[in-house]
Parts: C-alpha cells; sequence; structure tokens
C-alpha cells in the first residue's frame, strides 16, 4: 500500500532501543472503525488486544498508533520491540493539534448542518405540491431541532378569497392534537403570527409572555408538555405576508440552542420559497383554466342545423388553453364553423387563443370569403405575437345554395359525412398555420340536408401513446356508429372515451354540425 | 465524431411510446450542427430544442441538422419550434422518415417550408 505523507511522521517515531528506525505497517480505517478506535482523538496509542486482533488478525503486534484523518484513519504498528514510545506519540500529536483538532471538528459539523440545510431546501424548492412541501417542511424541521414533536400552522386562501389555516405535525400522532383548537394570536404566539421574529425559550412556562390569555392561560388540559420551545415565522419573500409558523416543543428544558434555531430559520426561509412557488403556480394554473374557460362560447341556435360541442381542458393542468371552437351567425343568413388550436400552454396561449379567436370573428362577420379570413388572421397573428403557431379549420355553410366553404390552415382535416355515403376527409393539408402560411385557399363543396361536418382538435386523435394517422383511422370508423345513435351527446362522450382510454393530456374540442334541412333548398 | 453509428430508421414504433419522455442532444460533426432528438417532442421538450438549436446556430455551422429520427410523437409545439429554427438558421434539414414525423409535418404543409431527408445519412449526404 502506499503510505501516505502524513503517516511517515509517525512511522518514524517508532524508533528500536538502539535509537534506529523499525519496521513499521499501516493499516487503513474506514470512517466506522476510525470513530470507534479514535472517538474525539486525533492519535490514540492502541494496546487493547482484542482490538487489535480484530483490525489485523493474526499478528503479534507490539506497538501500534491510530491517527484520524478526516473521517477516516490509520493504524500504524510494528511487531518489533520498540520500547514504550507508542503512548508518548500519541500524546505528542494529540497535544500539537488538539487545537486544530476541535476546530477542524467544529466545522465539520457547520458543514453537516449546512449540507442538511441545502438538501433539505433543494427537496422543498423543487416542489409545487402544497401538502408535499408543508409535511416535507415539518419533519425536516423537526429531526434538524432535536424537538420532541413539531407542527407547522399555514395560512391558505379558497376559492371564495376568505383565509383559512391548516397544519402539519411531526414526531407525535396527529391525534394528539386533533382535540385542541387552533391557536390563537396569544402573547406567545403573537411574534409568529405576526411575523415579527424568532420565539426561543429553555422554559416557555417562565416566559413573561406565558399563561395571559383566557381561557387556558397557559396550555390546555392534556396538552403535550412543552417546556423548551421555538418558533419560527414563515414569511414570503416575495410579499413579504406571514405565510404561517413552525413551532417546535420538547418536555425538557434548554434543548434548543442557535444553532438549532438558525437551521428552523433556515427551514422556514426555503419553506416561504417553495410555498410562494406552489401558490404562484395555482394561481396561473387557475388563472389559464378560468380565463380558457370563460372564453368557450355556448354554440347559439342556428336554424336547420342541430350543432353540438365538446370541450375536454387537458387533464393536466399546465397544457390548458389553447383549444377554441365558434359558431358564428353571420349577417347574410350563412354560419360560420371555427376550430382552432394555439400552440402553448398557459396564460400565454389562452390570450393568443382570445385575440385570435376575436379577430376571426370580426373578419367573419363582415362575411369575407375564407382564404380572406384565414389571410388576415395570419397577418395580424405573425404580427402581434411574432412566434406564434395556431391552427384553424374555417368553414361557412350558406343555406341557400346549400353548399360550404372552407379553408384550412394547417389544421386536422374535418369530417363530412353526406347521406348514404362514407365518411370523407375534408380540407386536408390545405395550407400551413396561421402566422407562418400567408395563402390559404378554399373549397366549396355541397352540404345537403342530412348531412353532417365534424370539426375537432388533435387532442381527440392523438397522444405521446397514439400516432396521429391510427388516431384518424380509428376516429373515422366510429363515425357510422355514432350518426346511427339515438343520443348524439352521449354517442360523442362514449367515442371520446374510448378513442383516448378515458386520459387525455392535451385540450380536445369538437363541434358536430348536423344539417336538419327543414330551411334548407 | 463520424464514428458514431448511423441509424435508418424509418418505421417509427410505438412500442415505448409510453414512457418516452423525450431528450435532445447536439453533436458537432466537422462544421455540421446535428440535433438529435428522441421521444416525444411535445411541450415538455419544445424550450429544450430551441435552446440546442439556437446554442448550433451561434456556432455559425455550415449546415444545421435536426434529425427527428428517434422521435415518437411530433406535437405542433415541436413543429413550431423547427420552424423558428428554420427561420434563425440559414441552412436547416430536417430528418423525418417516418410516418410518425410526416404525417404532422404534411397536415401543416411545412413540408413546403422545410427541407426534409428521410434519413441522417441522406441529409448529411446532400452537400
Amino acid at each position: 500500500m502506499t503510505a501516505r505523507p502524513g503517516f511517515d511522521a509517525v512511522r518514524r517515531a517508532f524508533v528500536g532501543p538502539d535509537g534506529t528506525a523499525v519496521a513499521t505497517e499501516v493499516r487503513p480505517l474506514g470512517p466506522a472503525e476510525a470513530r470507534a478506535v479514535l472517538g474525539d482523538h486525533v492519535a490514540v496509542a492502541v494496546t487493547d488486544r482484542p482490538i487489535l486482533e480484530n483490525l489485523v488478525p493474526g499478528k503479534e503486534i507490539t506497538h501500534a498508533v491510530a491517527v484520524g484523518n478526516g473521517d477516516r484513519g490509520a493504524l500504524v504498528y510494528t511487531t518489533r520491540d520498540a520500547g514504550e514510545l507508542s503512548t508518548l506519540v500519541a500524546d505528542a500529536i494529540e497535544a500539537a493539534t488538539a487545537d486544530l483538532a476541535g476546530t477542524v471538528r467544529r466545522l465539520q459539523g457547520e458543514a453537516v448542518v449546512l449540507d442538511a440545510l441545502h438538501s433539505t431546501g433543494r427537496e422543498l424548492t423543487a416542489q409545487l405540491d402544497i401538502d408535499r412541501i408543508v409535511q416535507d417542511a415539518t419533519d425536516a424541521a423537526t429531526k434538524a431541532t432535536g424537538a420532541a414533536f413539531g407542527a407547522f400552522f399555514y395560512n391558505l386562501v379558497d376559492e371564495f378569497g376568505e383565509s383559512y389555516t391548516l397544519y402539519t405535525i411531526s414526531g407525535v400522532p396527529r391525534e394528539a392534537f386533533a382535540r385542541f383548537p387552533m391557536p390563537r394570536n396569544t402573547a406567545v404566539f403573537a411574534p409568529t403570527f405576526d411575523g415579527t421574529g424568532t420565539v426561543r425559550s429553555g422554559d416557555i412556562r417562565k416566559d413573561a409572555r406565558f399563561g395571559k390569555n383566557a381561557p387556558y392561560h397557559g396550555m390546555p388540559a392534556g396538552h403535550l408538555p412543552v417546556c423548551s420551545y421555538l418558533a419560527v415565522p414563515v414569511i414570503s419573500p416575495t410579499t413579504g405576508e406571514v405565510l404561517g409558523g413552525f413551532f417546535f416543543g420538547h418536555p425538557e428544558p434548554d434543548r434548543f440552542t442557535t444553532r438549532h434555531e438558525y437551521l428552523a430559520d433556515g427551514i422556514a426561509g426555503y419553506s416561504a420559497i417553495a410555498l410562494d412557488n406552489a401558490r404562484l403556480y395555482e394561481r396561473e394554473r387557475t388563472l389559464a383554466t378560468e380565463l380558457s374557460r370563460s372564453m368557450l362560447p355556448v354554440a347559439p341556435p342556428t336554424p336547420g342545423l342541430d350543432v353540438l360541442t365538446r370541450y375536454l381542458p387537458a387533464a393536466t393542468g399546465s397544457k390548458v388553453g389553447g383549444d377554441w371552437f365558434d359558431v358564428i351567425p353571420l349577417p347574410s343568413g350563412a354560419t360560420s364553423f371555427v376550430i382552432g388550436d394555439v400552440v402553448g400552454h398557459g396564460v400565454t396561449a389562452a390570450t393568443v387563443m382570445g385575440q385570435v379567436r376575436t379577430a376571426v370573428r370580426s373578419y367573419a362577420r363582415l362575411e369575407l370569403p375564407p382564404s380572406e379570413v384565414l389571410r388576415n388572421v395570419s397577418e395580424l397573428t405573425g404580427g402581434l405575437f411574432g412566434e406564434s403557431f395556431v391552427t384553424c379549420f374555417y368553414a361557412v355553410h350558406r343555406p341557400d345554395d346549400g353548399t360550404l366553404t372552407y379553408a384550412n390552415a394547417g389544421h386536422l382535416p374535418a369530417i363530412l359525412v353526406r347521406p348514404g355515403e362514407a365518411p370523407e376527409q375534408i380540407g386536408e393539408a390545405l395550407a400551413q398555420p396561421l402566422g407562418i402560411g400567408t395563402t390559404f385557399p378554399q373549397r366549396t363543396t355541397a352540404f345537403p340536408r342530412g348531412a353532417d361536418l365534424v370539426l375537432y382538435t388533435d387532442g381527440l386523435v392523438e397522444s405521446r401513446t397514439r400516432d396521429l394517422t391510427l388516431g384518424i383511422e380509428w376516429l373515422l370508423a366510429g363515425i357510422p356508429a355514432l350518426l346511427a345513435a339515438p343520443d348524439l351527446g352521449a354517442a360523442w362522450d362514449k367515442l371520446v372515451g374510448e378513442l383516448t382510454g378515458g386520459q387525455h393530456d392535451d385540450d380536445i374540442a369538437v363541434i358536430h354540425v348536423r344539417h336538419r334541412g327543414e330551411d334548407g333548398r | 465524431m463520424s464514428a458514431m453509428a448511423e441509424r435508418d430508421v424509418t418505421g417509427n414504433s410505438l412500442g415505448d411510446a409510453a414512457s418516452s419522455a423525450g431528450a435532445a442532444r447536439l453533436e458537432d460533426r466537422d462544421g455540421t450542427a446535428v440535433l438529435h432528438v428522441e421521444g416525444a417532442l411535445d411541450l415538455a421538450l419544445a424550450p429544450k430544442l430551441r435552446q440546442l438549436a439556437e446554442r448550433a446556430a451561434r456556432q455559425r455551422p455550415e449546415l444545421l441538422v435536426i434529425d427527428l429520427t428517434g422521435v415518437t410523437f411530433l406535437a405542433s409545439a415541436g413543429m413550431a419550434e423547427l420552424v423558428r429554427a428554420h427561420r434563425a438558421t440559414a441552412a436547416l434539414r430536417v430528418v423525418a422518415g417516418g410516418r410518425i414525423t410526416l404525417r404532422p409535418l404534411e397536415l401543416t404543409r411545412l413540408t413546403d417550408e422545410l427541407a426534409i431527408y428521410p434519413s441522417l445519412s441522406a441529409a448529411l449526404a446532400a452537400r
């Protein structure tokens, strides 16, 4: 083995009766062995036979010195006659390094504390789920402070804007606190609930603020005994609002040190960031959902046409916001059908969608031909949103001549079923998406009495696990049964369930137009 | 860097797509930047693709090839990034051999705008 430089001095101290160096060997010690043999010492003379036999079996060791080096160590030993030096060697090393060793131990202790705090912080701030954040934070802080039990009271705001308080418990079963009311803003708790500072007490019962408030004047009967007390407010770094407070207790006095206070403060700081993130995320998600739902139209009654619509926002909230549809009665008596999809998610996509939808509606009301509607919106989209990618199928039904005129900006084809004919895809690959394409050719086809038109978005036919081509085939295959069903709405719900396997991580929008025909010619 | 084995997989399979969160990495092949994309190219992976495409563009390669051979799902978010890369990069080639990647590009007519090759070797050879 290669002797490390640090041990050479120790090896040279092994000298025989004639003053010359004797042969030594080095046996490295793992962390557990080093702790067992050295304890808090930097060097010790090892004379205990069983220990030596355990570390170096089968050797008649005459002298041995264990030396620590970080969390590891080494045993330097000889089987020769080397006088009685080993104890002196160990004592000398110990004396020379005592101060240093103390400092190293203290710094190692600090490093452990910082490591623990850092890893707790990293785990907390990587989460967006409030329930997990509060429980993990309470567990980590209770452990770090050595408290008998810990609690985290945190404030939330419900959908009506009312705030309410929940709590987590660590160290004891939740039932231990279930019988007690929520702590109120009493003299003892005030600094925590008001966010004015940390309270640390060797014996809270002797604190001047303790026992001042009715009805309990102290802890309620049956409360777990609290003597040592530590309480830290959790304050939002963005708003300065008090998000909650950590409370730690121990039945014995003087259990919480400045280091415990430091750790609790640190974890409270990370918890505040994590809770802030979770709240902002939740707010954005709710806003996007609300925004996209508020913009979804109810199809107005259209003479001669039955219009059925479906809108299923993404099951996973982060993707909500991109799909839309519209049914627009035009001044001439024609009706426009629009379906589209804005790439992206959240508030940005929902906002772009709202504006594109309004633009389509506006040009539609001017009764521009479909190719002109899409060309105008595309120019507007490219200029307004620069990097947008919006697909849109636009169709106009004219009851006076029984036609359907349509253009398609990169959207999936529509499905047209004329009476007695097989489902047919129309408008496939006519043009590029809005914001990218510049020309949008239009087509006109017959839309007779009894015909059906289906417009849909990609969430219906594709996903990470469903190939688009197959998805469209399956949709087409499902159409005849759908058209024959007595209840079209129920039939659509069933078909959507079958196509998506009941799961969809993208929005789904569908418009189904059925030409009843009494107003047609 | 030509030691890397080339794959000419044109028939993408959906077999392992269920758990296929996407991945992207950039490779320099003698002045040609090759951006390999695998798994689902959707909203989750689109920002990574943009970041790598922009990094590649800063090094001013003669050619940027975005290889979609290993892509199991090409969503609109991914196509939007292809258009962006195309408009920001002088010479962009896209490798899309199988139906899974070609079909969405055809339906959006991005095939009109993007230079599409059936395999990476074809994209690299046609100089």
